[in-house]
């Protein structure tokens, strides 16, 4: 199994957005540098795909059952994510914190891999499978671009005194299509239960909270919308929605009654 | 934010707390079939004609300006969110603490104060609607998509689960049965049968698992517990194990092992060669059942191998409808994924168990007949398709001040 190789990837990942990290520092000096900053993340996310691609074909199904396999998908959102964000904005913080997240997601990889089965219960085989998972892997990591951005302002509006009004305008043009795809996972999942098992909600714990988790960008939004002006209180928000959303992705089967319902399959 | 705003903003849901739970200690928890046809028809249609009425007549009033603004959506959504974290810390209708229980904290759902917060949602979304059909702009239109969707999708969803029935219907193969049980275990007949011609199920190969004394898996999990491939190798204690044989279906009797194709009463079995330094031999491991203990294989004093019974690949039933008036439909077949309409019920493949007594399959099939759905639906098309809108927006940038 290529799970076993990961470590390969982590080096490969680790290296690329290290030395990328540190030429950015000095980017200043040398013109080969910043190109080599800005080029570089591509061969770390190239070889992350590579990864899962090797991996579908060996489970043969798609790598988007367990716990670890969605972390490395979401790694590799984050960092693809974050880094088109750099390429176009130039806010360096963002690549350091992007890398930091994805690498952080790697490294419980490889720490902790799930050797799980490959077999697929008859619910998850369904044509709606995929699209549920994976539109709310890129929610999740464009959600924590946004988040990244907020922590940005709310470290730069401390600073500086000022409100960081462009951080507030980039979090939440983030936050506008992470809002979208999440509200096209949490349907595109009502109806496929309602196909497998006859109902569209069932308030099932990881449903209850991914609900929350809707309801706080919910906030964001018409916060943002309304009240344009409470610059401090949107970033915390923003901030704190993403812990929601972590609990409802990592969380939930630490809380009471986590354990239960129709999202927990394995053991 | 002027102030008067922000006072309702706090005080209406602070009201709307007290108010539930008054109703909660009188009249208990709310019973979906207080709601059922037509009550929930007439309460669809009064929210729907009333809370525009309402709207026309009084909109320069001050109570319905400040139920169409942004305050009023904050705090309405943000009471909304509150119940749902209550909902999503504590365990749901579980039996609980006397204060949580008494308070239908562990019943939100059901509870009057997570009522009157959806109406509460229901009524500033509706007025905001009114209120920004006022031009006829893209940006209204995504506006309107998003937040009428929101709103048929939450009518609909609380009207409709009055209405809902869902039947479990355990059918065994050969017979015909005309009645289900819904989730209260309450009889019920939905004016068809249905007969069970054939069962079908399909596995998955088995795992093998090494367990030490106390029957923990222990090793490696990732080679303790992967489904088997014939001409597998795996380590076990201090042998090297090869599969040479897998037999879905087997039968034991004595120390033979034999294929069978019937699958009723069989067992799972796996011919293996275990050899160590010095030498090498075959044995069968297999499933057990209610004649038949598992075969096992003792790798040492410490661990033995046994053989982990395969998870279901498919399963699936043909199936025929009977009316009363006998005439029954051309077969069907209906599986997990593949649900069936008959009329104006979908038939679904729940699961299946064998029968203690007889050992026979028993499929279990539910019947759902949903009439609110296809609102309930329009209002989530209407939910995507604004969602696809929301990538595209351009947004608000904040202005200096
Ligand atoms: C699916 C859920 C929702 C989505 C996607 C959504 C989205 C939006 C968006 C994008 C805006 C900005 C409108 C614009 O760009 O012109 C907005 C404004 C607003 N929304 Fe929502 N919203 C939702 C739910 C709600 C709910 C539940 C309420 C009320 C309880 C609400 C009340 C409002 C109000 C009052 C405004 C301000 C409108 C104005 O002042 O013109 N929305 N919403």
């Amino acid at each position: 199994m290529i799970w076993s190789r990961l470590d390969i990837i982590f080096v490969v990942f680790i290296v690329s957005w290290l030395s990328g990290s540190i030429s950015l520092i000095f980017d200043k000096k040398s013109a080969f540098l910043k190109k080599y900053s800005s080029i570089i993340p591509a061969l770390a996310n190239v070889s992350l795909i590579l990864f899962i691609s090797v991996l579908w074909t060996q489970l043969e199904r798609p790598p988007i059952k367990t716990m670890a396999e969605t972390r490395l998908w979401y790694a590799m959102f984050v960092s693809l994510i974050t880094w088109i964000i750099y390429l176009r904005t130039k806010v360096k913080t963002l690549y350091f914190l992007g890398f930091i997240m994805s690498s952080v997601f790697i490294t419980v990889d490889l720490i902790h891999p799930e050797y799980q089965s490959k077999n697929l219960m008859p619910a998850l085989q369904s044509p709606w499978f995929i699209p549920h998972v994976v539109i709310y892997m890129i929610a999740y990591a464009v959600l924590a671009a946004a988040c990244l951005t907020a922590v940005t302002g709310l470290v730069n509006t401390k600073r500086t005194g000022i409100a960081d009004s462009k951080n507030i305008d980039l979090s939440m043009k983030l936050v506008y299509p992470g809002f979208g795809l999440l509200s096209t996972g949490m349907v595109l999942g009502a109806v496929w239960a309602k196909i497998a098992w006859g109902n569209y909600w069932t308030w099932d714990p990881k449903e209850t909270w991914a609900l929350l988790t809707w309801l706080f960008y919910l906030i964001c939004i018409h916060l943002h919308f309304s009240f344009p002006k409470k610059h401090k209180l949107l970033l915390i928000l923003l901030a704190f929605s993403f812990i929601v959303l972590i609990i409802t992705w990592l969380g939930i089967r630490y809380l009471p009654g986590g354990m239960s319902g129709m999202h927990v399959y394995g053991q | 934010m002027n102030k008067g705003k922000f006072k309702f903003s706090v005080i209406i849901p602070i009201f709307i707390l007290i108010t539930g739970l008054c109703l909660h200690f009188t009249q208990g928890l709310i019973r979906p079939e207080w709601f059922s046809f037509p009550v929930n028809l007439i309460i669809g249609l009064e929210l729907f004609c009333g809370i525009p009425l309402v709207y026309f007549f009084f909109k320069n009033k001050k109570a319905v300006q400040f139920l169409s603004s942004g305050a009023a959506a904050i705090s309405a959504i943000s009471l909304f969110a509150f119940l749902t974290t209550i909902m999503a810390v504590l365990p749901q209708e579980k039996p609980s603490y006397s204060f949580i229980e008494f308070s239908g904290l562990n019943n939100i759902v059901f509870t009057w104060y997570f009522t009157l917060s959806a109406l509460y949602i229901l009524i500033c979304l509706g007025f905001v609607i009114l209120r920004r059909f006022n031009a006829f702009s893209l940006r209204n239109i995504v506006f309107f998509i998003n937040h009428f969707g929101l709103w048929l999708v939450i009518v609909t969803g609380f009207l409709g689960q009055a209405d809902k029935i869902k039947l479990n219907i355990p059918v065994a193969e050969g017979s015909l049965v005309w009645y289900g049980f819904d989730p209260d275990n309450k009889y019920f007949e939905p004016g068809f049968a249905i007969k069970l011609t054939d069962f079908k199920i399909e596995y998955y190969n088995p795992k093998i698992g090494v367990f030490n004394s106390d029957g923990e898996l222990t090793g490696k999990t990732r080679e303790a517990l992967s489904e088997i491939k014939q001409k597998d190798k795996i380590k076990a204690g201090n042998y090297d194990v090869e599969i040479l044989e897998i037999l879905q279906y087997a039968s034991v009797s004595g120390d033979s092992v034999y294929a069978v194709t019937e699958n009723r009463g069989a067992v799972t079995a796996v011919r293996l060669k275990l050899s160590d330094d010095k030498n090498s031999f075959e044995k069968w491991i297999y499933t057990g059942n209610k004649m038949v203990k598992p075969g096992i294989i003792a790798t040492g004093t410490e661990n033995f191998i046994a053989l982990i019974p395969p998870e279901p690949k498919y399963f699936g039933s043909d199936i025929e409808f009977y009316t009363r008036s006998g005439i029954s439909a051309e077969p069907h077949n209906i599986s997990v994924n593949k649900p069936l309409k008959y009329y104006s019920w979908t038939i679904y493949q729940s699961s299946y168990y064998s029968d203690p007594e007889s050992g026979n399959i028993i499929s279990v099939f539910s019947a759902v007949y949903d009439p609110w759905l296809p609102f309930t639906y329009a209002g989530m098309f209407m939910l995507i398709s604004g969602a696809v809108f929301m990538m595209f927006t351009k947004i608000r940038t904040v202005k200096k001040d």
